[in-house]
């Protein structure tokens, strides 16, 4: 069974000016999924709609095996069990008042959580790397690096079995960046990845599935080594040229 | 610098309360009663003077500070705590309802806060220290409701707030912990800026003849009363006008102290 | 003598010192990389050379523009310098544009600018004849549009295209590019860089090319200095840094670059 499987998805925000055009894609589980778009491809909405933010003007979403009905509590309670966001902006995405404690307490208390606080909160700790004395203190202290990995441990909280992550790393230094898709990886192990992000390479080395967003359009989906290694779409071929590359080093031997 | 700033504030508005307060309780004089001949200067007896009855000056000049205070809590409360509610909503609100009530607000603070203040001590039984409160604060209500809906309206554009209802929390569970929390210290600072105005504008109201009814004379009466003879006793206007210059000082640079020490509190944490 | 020397340039704030001894040169035709994370003092070395640091910090040690002193001029001697000398295009194309202001117009400033400053007079033709000449050399295809156009109603590549217009219009011979393809979609970042790259060599410009983006920089910088910590760690060739790093940080960056960009290939190369 499919974690999610949308059909046919459209939306827009102003019913003139459609974002999405009947966008169908499966993520299974195990199999991180990459949408891959540049900006105005409508990533981010595709993303606002698999958390349950938005309902689409056309189409269905179906998530866990059941139909995602947004008006419904109960489905939506059961939902951000199931599927739990990180975002883009390290700085926007944890309330500068708020103590990390109490952050990552918040989502256990709303969403009626199992076990005990302080053990789920020393779990995720433990999992994205932090130290367990991180609690105290406000987000201020951390660095972007850090601050994303909080966002991480709120995420998983709830033992969600899918991270819709929307350019998690873009906006960390490069050296962060690499650590934080380590961190990822490692927790790909656990639960199955949506990566939404402008640069492929963060896909590649993350997804095995992935899809291509041109103007709220699925130009292309497969499998990543598939469609990297002989795109069929213009729009891929072009996004795959205009990567800047580093030399390497057997290019200077070769020389 | 702003320490100093907070410091001088707080005395000043500290001295304010303390004679207001200690009015309450014990005065120099009966503020109803002769104490001594008409328009006296100052002296031992009567360090303010005397005024046009021969009641003791400095009996209403401490009087007038618990008036001037009472208006301006009181209007600061209330303007405060309607004009947040009312932000607050405006920023939820769908986008016709939001933009009537943007304007509304804007209509409301285009007219001057005193004539809206005539209005409401016009359509209430008369002039009191409760139609004060209420004229000065409901004008207070609609600028800092301004304020609150531009603050809140960034706050609720902040990845957390998805994050929290992704959490599965409520919109009155995410204003609760996350909207107020944000908003409160800028809000703060407004409100005690506002704090000083409404006490002008309560000076501004008794010397209009529409502030509290005597014995209870605001500073803005005495100095309307004092006018006349402001040749014959200069201290009839001096007294009351220090008086009023001191407190909305006070709390003006009691406010720019408190913004101060609210970013301050920014920059300590980034530094640890 | 060079076009742009640096010797032992020092930046601080009030309480600490944020880059500690920068030094290299720069001459027309040369395209110099300036790379580091953030907080490793590369755009404050870039901006001190423009005498545009931010308030409350200050230079030390000595930027000869132009065979100029830099360091120390007061800021009303630093504006004829600006833009004649030396432009600078930032990373935020809409921050650096007025969101009040027709592009055509904000275009039209530097080149009355450049003609007063020559001593000649700029007839109505004219004035329209070099905006259409600069659009044209940062390949803008529908020149008639972007000029009447406002700058929210444009994209953010247009935005940077004409941003470096406004910039190449003064006549500089050394362009400072702050981060200038960060924004922009990847698409648009080859175009840009393309076009950076003939800038300099048809009109022989100096380029100080500030990333934090290893490949970008590779691609565009024939020479590259390594920033960490307010200080230059590796200096050298483009290839040389990038293929055989001698500085352990540099090593790091690379090799972090190198495992992001294998991760693509090695799913390029399946069949």
């Amino acid at each position: 069974m499919s974690l999610f499987r949308l059909s046919d998805v459209s939306f827009g925000y102003d019913p003139a000016t459609p974002v999405l055009h009947s966008v169908s894609l499966a993520l299974e589980e195990g199999e991180n999924l990459g949408i891959l778009g540049e900006s105005g491809s409508g990533k981010s909405t595709l993303l606002r709609l698999m958390l349950g933010l938005a309902a689409p003007d056309d189409g269905v979403i179906e998530a866990d095996g059941s139909v995602l009905d947004i008006t419904s509590r109960r489905r939506m309670q059961a939902h951000r069990r199931f599927a739990q966001p990180v975002f883009q902006d390290p700085y926007s995405s944890l309330d500068p008042r708020m103590r990390i404690g109490k952050a990552l307490a918040e989502p256990h208390a709303a969403l009626g959580l199992d076990g005990d606080v302080g053990q789920e909160i020393a779990r995720v700790l433990q999992a994205v790397g932090l130290p367990q004395d991180s609690t105290a203190r406000r987000p201020r202290a951390f660095s972007g690096g850090q601050r994303q990995r909080i966002a991480v441990a709120r995420a998983l909280i709830a033992r969600p079995r899918v991270l819709l992550a929307d350019e998690p790393v873009s906006a960390l230094d490069l050296s962060t960046r690499v650590r934080v898709i380590d961190l990822l990886s490692d927790l790909s192990q656990e639960v199955t990845l949506v990566l939404v992000s402008h640069d492929v390479a963060i896909v590649a080395a993350l997804c095995p599935r992935l899809v291509v967003l041109q103007h709220g359009r699925a130009v292309e989906a497969g499998a990543t080594a598939d469609i990297l290694s002989d795109p069929q779409h213009d729009y891929t071929r072009m996004l795959l040229s205009s990567l800047p590359r580093l030399p390497r080093p057997e290019q200077e031997t070769a020389r | 610098m702003s320490r100093g700033t907070l410091w001088v504030g707080l005395l000043l508005v500290g001295l304010n309360a303390g004679v207001a307060l200690l009015t309450l309780f014990w005065l120099p004089y009966d503020p109803t009663a002769m104490a001594g001949g008409r328009l006296q200067p100052p002296s031992w007896a009567h360090p303010f003077g005397t005024d046009r009855l021969g009641q003791d000056y400095l009996t209403k000049v401490m009087i007038g500070a618990r008036i001037a205070l009472s208006v301006g809590i009181g209007a600061a409360a209330l303007g405060g705590l309607i004009g947040t509610c009312l932000g607050v909503l405006a920023a939820f609100a769908r986008r016709s309802a939001d933009d009537g009530l943007a304007a509304t607000l804007d209509i409301l603070i285009a007219f001057p806060t005193l004539l809206l203040a005539m209005l409401v001590v016009a359509a209430s039984e008369g002039a009191s220290l409760g139609t004060a409160i209420l004229a000065i604060g409901l004008a207070m209500s609609a600028i800092i409701a301004r304020l609150v809906r531009i603050l809140t309206k960034r706050v609720l554009a902040q990845d957390y707030i998805t994050a929290a209802r992704c959490s599965g929390l409520g919109w009155g569970r995410i204003v609760v912990s996350h909207v107020l929390p944000n908003i409160l210290p800028t809000v703060l600072v407004a409100v005690a800026l506002q704090f000083g105005l409404a006490v002008i504008a309560e000076a501004s109201l008794s010397f209009l003849g529409l502030g509290t009814p005597p014995p209870n004379a605001s500073w803005g009466q005495l100095l309307q009363q004092a006018q006349s003879t402001v040749f014959r006793a200069p201290m009839g206007v001096i007294a009351p006008g220090l008086a009023l210059i001191s407190l909305v000082l006070g709390i003006n640079f009691l406010a720019d102290g408190l913004r101060d020490l609210l970013d301050a509190e920014v920059d300590l944490e980034e530094a640890r | 003598m060079s076009l742009l020397r640096l010797r032992d340039l020092t930046v601080h704030s009030a309480s600490r010192e944020l880059v500690h001894g920068v030094s290299f040169d720069l001459d027309a035709g040369q395209r110099l990389g300036l790379v580091g994370e953030s907080g490793s003092g590369k755009s404050l070395t870039a901006m001190s050379v423009m005498g545009l640091l931010p308030p409350g910090l200050s230079a030390g040690g000595s930027v000869l523009l132009d065979g100029q002193q830099v360091i120390g001029r007061p800021d009303r001697q630093m504006v004829p310098l600006r833009g004649t000398t030396a432009a600078v295009i930032f990373q935020d194309p809409r921050s650096a544009l007025d969101p009040l202001m027709r592009l055509g117009d904000q275009l039209a400033a530097p080149i009355r600018r450049r003609a007063a400053r020559d001593g000649r007079r700029l007839t109505p033709a004219a004035l329209r004849d070099s905006q259409m000449h600069w659009l044209d050399r940062v390949s803008i295809r529908d020149p008639e549009r972007i000029l009447r156009a406002w700058p929210h109603e444009v994209s953010g590549g247009q935005r940077q295209r004409v941003a470096i217009a406004m910039a190449l219009a003064c006549g500089p011979r050394l362009l400072i590019a702050d981060e200038p393809t960060t924004a922009l979609d990847v698409s648009t970042q080859a175009e840009v860089l393309d076009l950076l790259d003939g800038l300099v060599r048809e009109e022989r410009l100096a380029l100080l090319f500030i990333s934090h983006d290893l490949p970008v920089v590779s691609r565009i910088a024939d020479r590259v200095i390594v920033m960490q910590n307010g200080r230059a760690v590796e200096q050298g060739d483009a290839m040389q840094i990038f293929t055989a790093p001698r500085h352990d940080y540099t090593s790091g960056l690379v090799a972090a670059a190198q495992r992001l960009q294998a991760a693509l290939e090695d799913a390029e190369r399946r069949p």
